[in-house]
């Protein structure tokens, strides 16, 4: 039986020559005991990521993604994905190097819908009152596929970051307006024009949310007229990039195993 | 050691549970007011003529909250609360068991934030539709950016009927008919849905093979990049082709189902005060104390009578309390309404509480004591960061007529009374 090549460098030219030692694959009960491990193991990990990554999440993009009314054209659809995509570099350096796993985004962005819907719908539609479309969350699945296929196809993490990570930061707006345009559609309401998503924000009452509170269509994007949304996604694209790249670093330092040498 | 450590948890838990057992849960009370300080309820917004228009409803049936509400002036308002330059008209319920459907302030309507002025009046006005049955304790409220919401005061309604009857249907500026209640949603539904399953077989696929201690197996040695195979790569590209292919249509479709699309509007509206009128009464505000132990204000006026008719003290009111002269009494239909809690029926007193004459300029000192002080957290205004109080006085004239003025000043509290003894005049 070979051994594993513990914590040896392997050189290039044992990569060249393919002089790597091989892998015993395992067999049997060896199979199972780590396929139950595995089992028991993504229930937990997922749970946890799910927590942290929802409160990281709702601590920084949370009001924008939350309501209806407040996924304006500049501020939701910059500060959301730029929120996002970095839990999706963290795992996607854990999961790449450690594992060649690809679908640390996928997992992310999967895992952060799934306990928004569960807390949406059971906290603020089944106890609360609050129609489910008031505080539909918005998806980042076309930017996670592309991220991770990107990253498996190149296995590089600068091209991933620099291609994928405009394009998830670019293609939020775009993929959430296919369920969300049809909230942009004019009403008059007591000789005022809103917008159905304004209407309803407006009609469903919270008592801790005033108008004011909103911050939407402030700043000097609106300059760009009808344009304001393709700007601030393309601007959310190029945040991204340095993002992902930051939060693959940051996942490097979050896995990296010490050894305490000596006695305790 | 084991057992006993067993023992010793289900022991505390069956403790801890017997424990819970006996407290009876209290039900909750639509309080949350009281927990404001006493100077932002008291000095900042003043609610008056509050009428609920119906005392119970039914889903799809619409009721308004109407009154007055006035802003207190720059003398009075507290140094530490930010002006109300952006403000918002709300109602304070639990959750929105009413829809809103209007709301005015002095006839503008107010979808969205306005700036209201110092020392100003305002008619407002709220419509709401019931929604679902429910027993909802209904305030006034008005949210101020950065000072928070002032709450005015709450009365309890009762919205009967059936959630499944309601119906919120508006028309559209481009000619469509829409029940904005259940809008949109099949949208949402189909959408996520959609994504969903897509990233949901992404995932599958990879959590079906060997994952963590087979792969680790590879990286370690180096071959990790063997893990990965043409079909990996294959999937990996249709996934790519999917995102775009599907985030392309989903765009191009909902402008082609939707041709007319509007940014969200984030106006500020505009609402003059009410025309301020000449009360034709002045009050100048000498002195002030409150008897912690005695729960009573004693406030120490000049009054200047300018109208043609002797008047007298009717009512004195602060944050949503209001106290009546007994010797004056209610003088409006609404006030059979005003919420009992808030009402000192008998709270006002006065020195000399005969007629002031037209022309007559008096001293006096005015009382106003009851325990709503207590009860609605107020006598913790001795701890505020400003020793101060404001409020409305309600004069009435023999006439028919009734002068509103603001006072309020400097506030001593007042520590030690024995027992019979009162304040001196």
């Amino acid at each position: 039986m070979s051994e594993v090549a513990g914590n040896a460098t392997i050189s290039d030219a044992d990569r060249r020559t393919d002089t790597l030692p091989p892998v015993e694959p395992l067999t049997g009960h060896q199979s199972d005991v780590a396929r139950v491990l595995e089992l028991i193991l993504i229930p937990t990990v997922a749970f946890v990521l799910m927590g942290s990554f929802h409160l990281h999440f709702m601590l920084t993009a949370g009001d924008w993604d939350f309501w209806l009314d407040w996924k304006d054209r500049e501020w939701w659809l910059t500060v959301t994905p730029v929120m996002a995509i970095m839990y999706c570099g963290a795992l996607h350096y854990i999961l790449w190097e450690k594992y060649r796993l690809p679908f640390g985004a996928t997992l992310a962005v999967g895992l952060l819908l799934l306990s928004e819907w569960i807390v949406r719908y059971f906290g603020w539609q089944m106890w609360s009152n609050f129609p489910i479309h008031l505080v539909t969350p918005a998806y980042f699945w076309a930017g996670a596929l592309i991220l991770d296929a990107t990253l498996l196809v190149t296995g590089s993490f600068i091209i991933t970051g620099f291609c994928a990570g405009f394009v998830f930061g670019a293609i939020f707006w775009p993929a959430n307006w296919a369920w969300l345009g049809a909230y942009h559609v004019p009403v008059e309401s007591n000789g005022v024009v809103m917008t159905i998503a304004d209407l309803i924000g407006y009609e469903y009452v919270r008592t801790g949310t005033p108008e004011y509170i909103r911050i939407i269509e402030r700043g000097t994007l609106r300059t760009f007229g009808a344009h304001s949304a393709p700007v601030s996604a393309a601007f959310a694209g190029f945040l991204c990039i340095f993002i992902y790249w930051f939060w693959w670093w940051l996942g490097s330092l979050f896995s990296t195993t010490a050894y305490y040498k000596g006695k305790l | 050691m084991e057992n006993l450590m067993r023992r010793c948890v289900l022991g505390g838990l069956a403790l801890a549970t017997a424990a819970l057992s006996l407290v009876a849960p209290t039900p909750v009370d639509a309080h949350g007011e009281k927990a404001q300080a006493p100077f932002l309820r008291m000095r900042t917004i003043q609610w008056y003529d509050v009428h609920w228009g119906k005392k119970e409803f039914a889903v799809n049936e619409r009721m308004k909250l109407s009154g007055k509400m006035h802003v207190m002036s720059e003398e009075h308002w507290p140094q530490t609360t930010t002006k109300p330059e952006l403000s918002f008209l709300n109602i304070a319920i639990p959750g929105p068991v009413v829809v809103r459907k209007s709301s005015y302030l002095n006839g503008v309507h107010m979808a969205n934030s306005t700036n209201l002025k110092l020392g100003g009046t305002y008619d407002f006005e709220v419509e709401v539709m019931g929604r679902m049955p429910y027993d909802v304790h209904m305030h006034t409220m008005l949210n101020i950016a950065g000072a928070g919401p002032v709450i005015g005061p709450g009365k309890w309604v009762k919205v009967t009927g059936d959630y499944a009857d309601f119906d919120n249907k508006i028309k559209t500026l481009d000619g469509r008919t829409i029940d904005i209640e259940t809008y949109g949603f099949d949208g949402v539904v189909f959408w996520h849905v959609l994504w969903a399953v897509i990233g949901v077989v992404w995932l599958v696929y990879w959590l079906a093979k060997p994952l963590f201690f087979h792969r680790w197996q590879y990286v370690k040695v180096g071959r990790g990049d063997e893990l990965i195979t043409m079909t990996d790569k294959a999937l990996a590209v249709v996934m790519v082709a999917l995102a775009f292919g599907i985030t392309g249509y989903g765009f191009m479709k909902s402008f082609s189902d939707n041709p007319l699309q509007l940014p969200l509007q984030g106006a500020l509206a505009h609402t003059e005060p009410s025309p301020k009128t000449d009360q034709h009464v002045d009050v100048k505000y000498i002195t002030a104390t409150y008897a912690v132990p005695g729960r009573e204000m004693k406030f120490h006026l000049e009054v200047t009578n300018r109208s043609s008719s002797p008047i007298k003290f009717g009512e004195f009111a602060t944050a949503t309390v209001r106290f009546i002269n007994p010797s004056v009494g209610f003088k409006d239909e609404l006030s059979k309404d005003y919420p009992e809690d808030l009402m000192a029926e008998n709270g006002l007193s006065v020195s000399d509480d005969t007629p002031i004459a037209p022309g007559e300029t008096r001293k006096v000192w005015v009382s106003a004591k009851d325990a709503a002080w207590e009860v609605q957290n107020l006598s913790s205004l001795i701890y505020d960061p400003d020793s101060r109080f404001a409020g409305l006085l309600f004069l009435y004239g023999e006439d028919g007529s009734r002068h509103i003025v603001e006072t309020g000043g400097v506030l001593i509290p007042d520590f030690k009374l024995a027992a019979g003894e009162t304040l001196t005049h």
